[in-house]
């Protein structure tokens, strides 16, 4: 059955079909928020809340966006309102990914904790706004005009995040990029 | 002194304002390139360029770089585990009640605003000057007495100085009284023409 097959009957009343959209979505989006929070707590409350505050509000979503879309919207706010009311702290992920790393390819996996805490570290860096639009982008594949849909924003302010996150990015990862811009 | 952008232009495309700008418009648009997102035409306008501009093709290589290593370094195994969501999704929904019309209509407002800090400016603009317009029309409209109604005034507590008056004469004549006791107070009677 089609995400808006499942929206239509949740609208009816249907959990089951609600549950089926949470279930089907889960992990993207939990990855999401992981990803733009660095802890795993924060990031399953955020993605509950956003998958809360998706089915109250179902009455407003329309068919022409993807429920995924509308999702992210709701899950992105979120995620950095969460994150401007954060102080700076060090994000878990490093800590926690030492510990599941170690053991299984020694080798391999020192190099591949080290560019992933540099690769961290650089993202980390960036302010939430271009954060966003870079992990949208990179990790969840979604082009340009959904992007600007889900941050409700013009197709061209997602080009300019794109073009400044990367250059900040080059040039903190200078060492694996092989210079600065 | 030209930047080393503005420089390379001038390798790559000749000297002028218009080439730098030309080449400068080839870099941003490079990062739509390597997204996919970019139209036929100017993907082949762009590889044009490519063929005879080595700043954009070394930027270009180090574009591709930086995905391959945002895309390699970041497979992460905690990110790429999701907990099972549903059980406390469903007990939020359970406790929880949808907000009625009026919220979401603030929600909506509050959000429309909050994420176009131009709105939210323009807006605030617009209710200030209404305001202010209010507070100054308020100040400056005179009160006028209502019909009927009489108005006792003793002496010294107002003064009324008429500059000028005049009225249509077909509407009726004007008629204008002092008294002595009062000075300073002057009474302008307005009598229609059927009542002369």
């Amino acid at each position: 059955m089609e995400d808006h097959q499942l929206v239509e009957r949740s609208r009816a009343g249907d959990v089951a079909a609600f549950e089926e959209l949470v279930k089907r979505h889960q992990g993207r989006a939990y990855a999401v928020a992981y990803r733009m929070l660095r802890n795993r707590e924060d990031a399953q409350e955020v993605a509950q809340e956003a998958f809360t505050r998706a089915y109250f509000r179902l009455a407003e979503f329309r068919g022409t966006a993807q429920f995924k879309t509308w999702l992210y919207r709701i899950l992105v706010n979120l995620a950095t309102d969460q994150l401007r009311r954060r102080r700076p702290e060090v994000p878990e992920g490093d800590a926690v990914l030492q510990q599941v790393s170690i053991g299984e390819n020694p080798g391999e996996n020192v190099e591949r904790q080290e560019l992933r805490q540099s690769i961290t570290k650089a993202i980390e860096a960036l302010p939430p706004d271009l954060k966003t639009v870079v992990l949208l982008r990179e990790f969840e594949g979604l082009s340009y005009a959904e992007i600007a849909r889900v941050i409700r924003r013009p197709v061209g302010t997602v080009m300019s995040r794109l073009f400044h996150a990367r250059r900040r990015l080059q040039a903190s990862l200078g060492v694996y990029g092989e210079g600065e811009s | 002194m030209p930047d080393a952008v503005s420089r390379q232009a001038w390798e790559c495309t000749g000297k002028g304002k218009a080439n730098v700008t030309r080449h400068r418009r080839y870099r941003h648009s490079l990062n739509a390139y390597v997204d996919g997102e970019l139209g036929p035409t100017e993907t082949r306008r762009l590889e044009e360029h490519l063929a005879g501009c080595g700043e954009c093709r070394v930027q270009l290589e180090r574009l591709k770089r930086l995905q391959g290593l945002l895309r390699q370094g970041l497979k992460d195994p905690i990110a790429e585990v999701a907990p099972v969501l549903w059980p406390g999704v469903r007990a939020r929904i359970e406790s929880g009640r949808p907000p009625g019309l009026l919220t979401r209509w603030i929600r909506q407002i509050w959000e429309a605003t909050w994420e176009r800090p131009r709105l939210s400016l323009a807006g605030a603009s617009v209710i200030s000057v209404l305001l202010l317009s209010t507070v100054y029309l308020l100040w400056e409209t005179p009160v006028a007495t209502p019909p009927g109604k009489t108005v006792v005034l003793k002496p010294g507590q107002a003064q009324v100085v008429v500059e000028a008056v005049e009225t249509e004469p077909e509407f009726g004549a004007m008629v204008l009284t002092t008294s002595d006791e009062d000075e300073g107070l002057h009474v302008i009677w307005v009598v229609a023409r059927g009542e002369m």
